[in-house]
Formats: C-alpha cells, structure tokens, sequence
C-alpha cells in the first residue's frame, strides 16, 4: 500500500516537475519576446509576468515615453490574448468602458435590446492614462478588476479567464487627472515605477525604433497556459513563519496599531488592507517558481513587497516634511519588520 | 527526510553532546576547583573530599540542564541551515511540510535536499563553541589551581602603626611654649632644664613620623618637665628659707641682747642663751623631719605654723604662770624663745631684772621682726615654688592639648595653707579671696589668668575687680536690669565668692 502510495506519489511529482519545466519555459519565453520590444525594464517586465501569472492587475507609473504602453501592447503580442486598449479621457463614460445595451433589428424587423460588450469585454486590458477620466468611470472599473464581471442594467456578464487590467499613468501632467480612489488602487496587485532608461537602453531604444515601429514580439502564451501556470503557482509551500511575516509587514503599516513600526507610525497616514498580504504571498509564490524553487522565502516577500505596498499606503506630512518618499519608508518597514523575524 | 538533512541533524546532535559535555566539565572543574581553593584557604572548613563530590554533583547538573537547553530539534536545524547556508528556506519548508502530500512538496523537498546535499556538514559549525572551549579552559584552570595551590599558613595581620607628622600649628605651638618659659619667672635651673626639653621635644617630634615615636618623645619630655616642675629641692629651698630665718632670728636676738648688755648679765650668759636657743631651735628642726618622714611642703608649712602656735602658747601660758605682765614684751619674747625648754624659767627672773623700757622695746620690735621675717621668707619660698609649678604644669597642659594625649591630674601641693603663717601674717601679701572656678577652687592667692591683660594675677585681686565692677554698673543705672537679673548676678558672684569663705 506504501509503495503503491510513493508509486502515485512519484508519477505526480514526476507530471508536476514537467509542469514546472513548462512554466520556466514559458516565462522564459515571454522574457525573450518582450527584450524585443522593449529594452532594459528588466524589473518591471518580471513584475508584470508574476502579476498576470499570479492573476493580479498592475498600475505602471512613469513620466510619457519611457515605453509603458509599448510594454502593455507588447505583453498582449506575447500572451496571445484578446487585447483590448481604453485610452481615459475626462468624457469618457462607464458605458464606453463596460459596454451598453443598444437597440437593433431582428431578422424579422423587431426592435430589440442587445447588449453591446464594452472594450473591458477582454483578457488583457489597456487602460492608458487612468488617471484621465472621472471618478465616476473609474468607478466602473472596480467591479471587474476584483471580481472579474461587468454588471450592465442588472444582468452580471462574466468575463473570461484569465482577465488582466494594465493601467498607466503619468505622474507629472496633473492637471485635469483624478487621483484614482483607494478603492481602486487596492485592486491593483502591483504599482510599478517605470523609470527613465538608462544611456545604453535608451541608445537600445532608439536603434530598435529606427527599425520599426511596431512590436514584433510573437504570441507565445495562451489563456490556458497562464490559467496552468496560475494553478501550478498555487501550490508553492510557504511555512508559516514567513507568511507570519507577510502579515506582520503589512499590520506594521498601520500607524493606528500599538504594534506598527515605527516608522509606519512617524510617517504614514494609513496603512496597506488585507488584499497586500494576499497579493504578496501570491506574488511570492510566482516569484519563488521563477526562481527555480519550489518554497517561498523571505527573500521573495522582501523583494515585492515594495511594488505591493507603494500605492496602498499613504504618507503623512512628517514625511513630506522630512522629504521621505513612499519607497523610503517602506524600506524602513521592512527593516524594522526584519529585526522581529 | 533525506540523507543530507539527517546529516546535518546528526552534526547538531553531535554539537549538542559536545556542548553538554564541555558545559558539564567546565560547571564540575570550576565548583570543585573554588571549593579546594577555599578550603586551602580557610574561607570555609570542609573536607577536601567534599570539593571532588560537589564537583561531581555540578557537573551532572550541568550536564543535565545543558542537554535540555541546548535540545535540537528539526525545525530549529532547518531554520539554522537557511540562516547560515542561505537555503532561502528551503529546509524549514522541507521540514514544515514532510507529512504533506503533493506533487509540488515532494518537489520541494527533492529540491531542498539537493541544496543541501551541495553543502558539506563542515559548514554547519558548532554555534559558540569558542565560549565552551573558554568555559572549559577556566574549569581546568580553577582545578589546576586549587590543586596545587598550597594550604594558607595563618599569619598576624600586620601591626598597624599610625603615621605622624608634626603639624604647622604643633611646631608653632611648641615654638610659642617655648618662649613662655623662657619669658616666665620661673626658677632657674628649672626654667632652663623646660626650655631646653621643649627643644629637644621640638626636635624629636620633627624627626618622629609614627605616633608610637611621638608618644614616646613626648612622654619623655613631660617626665621631665614633672620632674622639674616639682623638684624635691622646693622642700629643701623652703627649709633653707627656714634655716636663714633661724640664724637671723638668732642674730637678732643677739643683736638685741647684746645692745641691751645682756652679755654682762651672770644669770644668763651668752653661753646660757645659746644653749636655750639650742633647744628653741630644735623644735624647728624641720629639715631633718621633712628628710626622715618624706613629708610634703604644705605638711611641712603646716607643722611650721603649729609650730609657731604652739611656742606662742607656750610664752602665754609662761607668763600667765609667772605672773609677768604680758606688755612687757622683751620678757615675753625671751618666754617664747626659752618656752622650747618645756616650761625651765630658771633664768627669768634675772632677765626680768635686767628688762628696762628701752631694751624692751628693741627687743620687741627684733622679735616682731623676725616672725615677720620668717613668713615673708616662708612664703617667698612658697610662691616661688608656685610659680615654678604654675609654668610646669602649664606647659604640660599645654603639650597635651597640642598633641592630644592624656596627662595624670597634678598632685601639687596646697600651697594657699601659707595664708595662715603666723600671727603676724600680712593680709596684703596674702590676698584676701578665692573662688571656685569650673571643676576647681581657687585660694584667694592662686594665680590665675587674666582675660583681658593676658597675665596671671591672684584669684582674689581677679574676683575683686570684677565684683567692683559688677556693683558699680548695677548701681549706674544706665542697664535696666530685672530684680531677679540683679539677684542672679549678686547669687553668682557669692557663689564666686564662696571659695574666698574657705580661706
């Protein structure tokens, strides 16, 4: 019985040790695709793979031409996913976003409501420059964000699996933006900073766009690979001691609790919510296969934790005072998490 | 759990006993080695065997309480080989989730073992061990110690001898007292023998530098000093004073005689008057009982008085029997020098006889004379044997205080019994008051230390300048004072003038 149970044993650690070569490979693959199209971002490509693998959404920030929306139009090249892109403008309305019921003609000549899919009806969305529209239609993104349907005169429409939303936003041109609500950047598993490349990526990226224009990465991902890796993922033990400190990290944000760090309580007006601690393990766990291991470490709570962190937090004016950035304070976190480790 | 992770374990484990056994040893050594030690030096009394059993009972308590502390467990190994290998958590995850199934665990710990198994145990160092080792160490050389260290022999704590260092204000002390007594009017070779000890004091206390050889320096020359102070030559001086007195008495009487022709008178001759006065004067041989009987001068003054008294009785007595009118004075002297025969007045009548007015007279007055001439060489035997005892025992008190040590009380003689010398005793020169002072009774004629002109008047002559004084601003008016301030002051100068009541 013993031996029938290693025999079992054996053959699924065998089928999953295949699973594992086919998720390297495959995130191998997206790698490769997108140095295609886009030079150097290293950091940011890695982070928005473990973000669609880990099924999460990702705000990227940066100042206009460091290649953000390049990276997204890429990205939905290499996945091989319905792609859609909503370029936010101050007047555009939810219903352009979710999709409306219009009246058409049957093959009979009646009238009749139809529901029209908005541009959101897809896998991986592009919603450029986010910040643009109202708070009203941004508003209409938080449904399908989190629980992945659009609800349209009270008839729920499900969208399809695997659904990413990739976000952008210019950090610099405020004037006519809204701040996005706390509500809906809680629903984005990462803020990623894309930052101005450095001398020779840029001399890269002016060589490639001398070429072409266009992204030439091929397809090399479906939905069904990503849901598998996605799965596979899941698996990733982690012990409890390093989950115990995932969630001490994020409860050390809040400045409200006794326990918090403190420099959470120095500099920081309110804290991270529960979705970070969610989204860091489930990041790490991504993270960890990356790595060719099979258990989260802290090392990978660490490493993401910045990206988790840095937009569902906010500052106070002690640290805008002492002319401390998000990224800062979250390092000192960390820091003084660490020492209780 | 795979090969490499019980290696690991197994390395812990033999860490552990190591641990424990160093521990253990180090405990047992140490307790035995600090008992021996004070054993052999007689902080405690014990057996020596005791420190070999509370050895053993240390160690095996160590030994104990090490292996229990120090336990090692999987997930403490695990955690240890992340840390120090950089597993990356590897082993805590193998080991978290052994008794998990899956495909992706079973992966995990192939994973984690394959980690494992690409580092050599030899990483995996014992934790601390240096301070073991140490511990070990200080065990063996606490028994090595106690071992040989050799059992303590009781020795007499050293004596302590106190420093000493003359002070400034001691030298500028002695050096002042110095100048006293050379300033004093006291008797040579007296002054001379204190003045030159207090040099040599100085002297010795500048060279001296422990109170045993101050002490000793100083009790030298305080014998000294009392031995000066109270020379057993003050009884011979009195004597000499006494003896003077008798030969001038005796020329006087001659003197007298011989003016008044006695010499011619038959029924006594000069030769007869000589052996009358032989015999007068054998009642004043004072020097030969003051020798034989070691009496003391106040005795001896006071034996002069009786003395004195009892011829004057004895003239009285004489005449009265005889009939003799006592205003003839010049037979009453002649009474009082042949009264020493034990009342022979063989030649008195002749010597009444030969009395006329004038020689009466004469003789009256040499007789009055040499009484008085007597006291006053009494008691300037006396006062001079005051002031020498004075200065002495001043500055004996003196070097007491300056060097604090204790002196015996004097044993001076009461020298006030020579206010009473003689019927023919001056008040003026015997003073007429005394006192108490504090602890102390004063004669009217004891020297004491003037206040304000810083010199030694008589205590009496003291007392009367301060009660005039007192009268007179209590009769001023110019204080308003209470009738009991009055009654208190007048009650506190009686009191003061109780001691004169004693003379």
């Amino acid at each position: 019985m013993e031996d029938k149970n290693i025999n079992v044993n054996a053959e699924a650690a065998s089928a999953e040790l295949e699973e594992v070569r086919f998720f390297a490979g495959k995130v191998a693959k997206i790698k490769s695709e997108l140095a295609k199209d886009v030079v150097g971002q290293t950091d940011v490509i890695e982070n928005v793979i473990i973000a669609i693998v880990a099924g999460g959404n990702v705000l990227l920030e940066g100042v206009p031409g460091v290649g953000k929306t390049r990276l997204v139009r890429s990205l939905g090249k290499v996945l091989s996913l319905p792609f859609s892109r909503i370029q936010f403008t101050p007047d555009l309305m939810p219903s352009d976003v979710t999709g409306t019921n219009v009246v058409e003609k049957d093959e009979n000549g009646r009238l009749n409501t139809k529901f029209r899919p908005g541009p959101i009806f897809a896998n991986l969305v592009l919603a450029d420059e986010i910040n643009r529209a109202t708070p009203k239609t941004q508003s209409a993104m938080l449904e399908v964000m989190q629980e992945h349907k659009v609800t349209v005169n009270n008839v729920t429409y499900r969208i399809k699996e695997p659904f990413f939303v990739l976000a952008t936003e210019n950090p610099i041109e405020q004037d006519g933006t809204y701040p996005l609500p706390e509500a809906q950047m809680d629903r984005f598993m990462f803020k990623l900073i894309v930052g101005f490349p450095g001398v020779e990526e840029l001399a890269g990226i002016v060589k490639m766009t001398q070429i072409t224009m266009k992204e030439t990465a091929s397809a090399v991902v479906n939905g069904a690979d990503i849901l598998a890796m996605r799965e596979l993922a899941s698996k990733v033990p982690i012990v409890d001691d390093i989950l115990d400190y995932t969630v001490r990290l994020v409860s050390n944000t809040h400045p409200e609790l006794e326990t918090s760090a403190p420099s959470a309580k120095k500099y920081l007006k309110y804290g991270a919510s529960p979705r970070a601690a969610q989204a860091l393990v489930t990041a790490a766990k991504v993270r960890a296969l990356m790595e060719g291991r099979f258990n989260v470490s802290y090392e990978d709570i660490d490493a993401l934790a910045t990206s988790v962190l840095r937009h569902r937090i906010k500052l106070n004016f002690s640290a805008v005072n002492d002319k401390l950035t998000t990224d800062a304070v979250i390092g000192q976190i960390i820091k003084e998490t660490k020492k209780v480790r | 759990m795979g090969e490499s992770f019980k290696r690991f374990i197994s390395k812990a484990n033999k860490a552990r006993l190591i641990k424990t056994v160093s521990a253990a040893s180090a405990s047992g050594m140490t307790v035995s080695g600090a008992l021996l030690i004070l054993i052999k030096r007689e902080i405690i009394a014990l057996l020596p065997l005791y420190a070999a059993l509370f050895g053993l009972l240390a160690a095996a308590i160590g030994f104990c309480l090490f292996f229990l502390l120090t336990k090692v467990s999987e997930r403490s190994v695990a955690k240890r080989l992340d840390r120090e290998l950089g597993l990356a958590e590897r082993a805590q995850t193998m080991v978290a989730y052994r008794d998990v199934g899956g495909a992706m665990t079973a992966l995990q710990r192939e994973d984690a073992e394959r980690v494992l198994g690409e580092h050599s145990d030899k990483e995996f160092k014992i934790k601390n061990l240096w301070i073991y080792i140490a511990a070990l160490l200080l065990g063996i050389a606490c028994l090595t110690v106690g071992l040989i260290i050799k059992k303590a022999e009781w020795q007499e704590p050293p004596e302590y001898i106190p420093p000493f260092k003359i002070s400034d204000m001691q030298v500028a002390g002695l050096e002042e007292l110095i100048d006293y007594v050379s300033a004093s009017k006291m008797d040579e070779p007296y002054k001379t023998v204190i003045s030159n000890e207090l040099g040599v004091l100085l002297a010795a206390l500048r060279d001296a530098d422990t109170e045993p050889k101050m002490q000793a320096a100083l009790a030298s020359s305080l014998t000294v000093i009392a031995e000066a102070t109270y020379d057993s030559s003050s009884a011979t001086e009195i004597l000499n004073a006494m003896w003077a007195t008798e030969n001038i008495h005796l020329k006087a009487l001659a003197t007298a005689l011989d003016t008044s022709g006695w010499t011619e008178n038959e029924a006594l001759s000069w030769g007869e008057y000589m052996e009358s006065y032989k015999a007068f004067s054998a009642t004043f041989d004072f020097r030969e009982t003051a020798e034989s009987e070691n009496i003391t001068d106040a005795e001896l003054i006071q034996r002069i008085k009786w003395a004195l008294e009892d011829t004057s009785m004895k003239a009285d007595s004489a005449l009265n029997s005889s009939g003799i009118d006592k205003g003839d004075v010049l037979a009453a002297a002649i009474i009082k020098l042949i009264s020493a025969e034990g009342g022979e007045l063989s030649g008195f009548r002749v010597i009444h006889a030969a009395s006329a007015g004038k020689i009466y007279d004469i003789l009256l007055e040499e007789v009055g004379n040499t009484v008085d001439l007597m006291a006053d060489e009494l008691y300037s035997a006396v006062s001079k044997l005051k002031t020498n005892a004075n200065v002495g025992e001043y500055v004996q008190k003196k070097l007491a205080s300056l060097f604090a040590v204790m002196i015996p009380e004097f044993e001076r003689p009461t020298l006030k019994e020579t206010g009473g010398l003689g019927d023919n005793n001056d008040d003026s020169q015997q003073g007429s008051g005394g006192g108490v002072g504090e602890g102390a009774t004063f004669g009217s004629d004891d020297l004491v230390l003037d206040p304000v002109t810083g010199k030694y008047v008589t205590y009496g002559t003291l007392y009367a300048t301060y009660n005039t004084l007192m009268i007179e601003k209590l009769n001023s008016n110019r204080y308003a004072y209470t009738d009991e301030q009055i009654k208190a002051i007048e009650k506190y100068f009686a009191l003061l003038y109780s001691g004169l009541e004693k003379d």
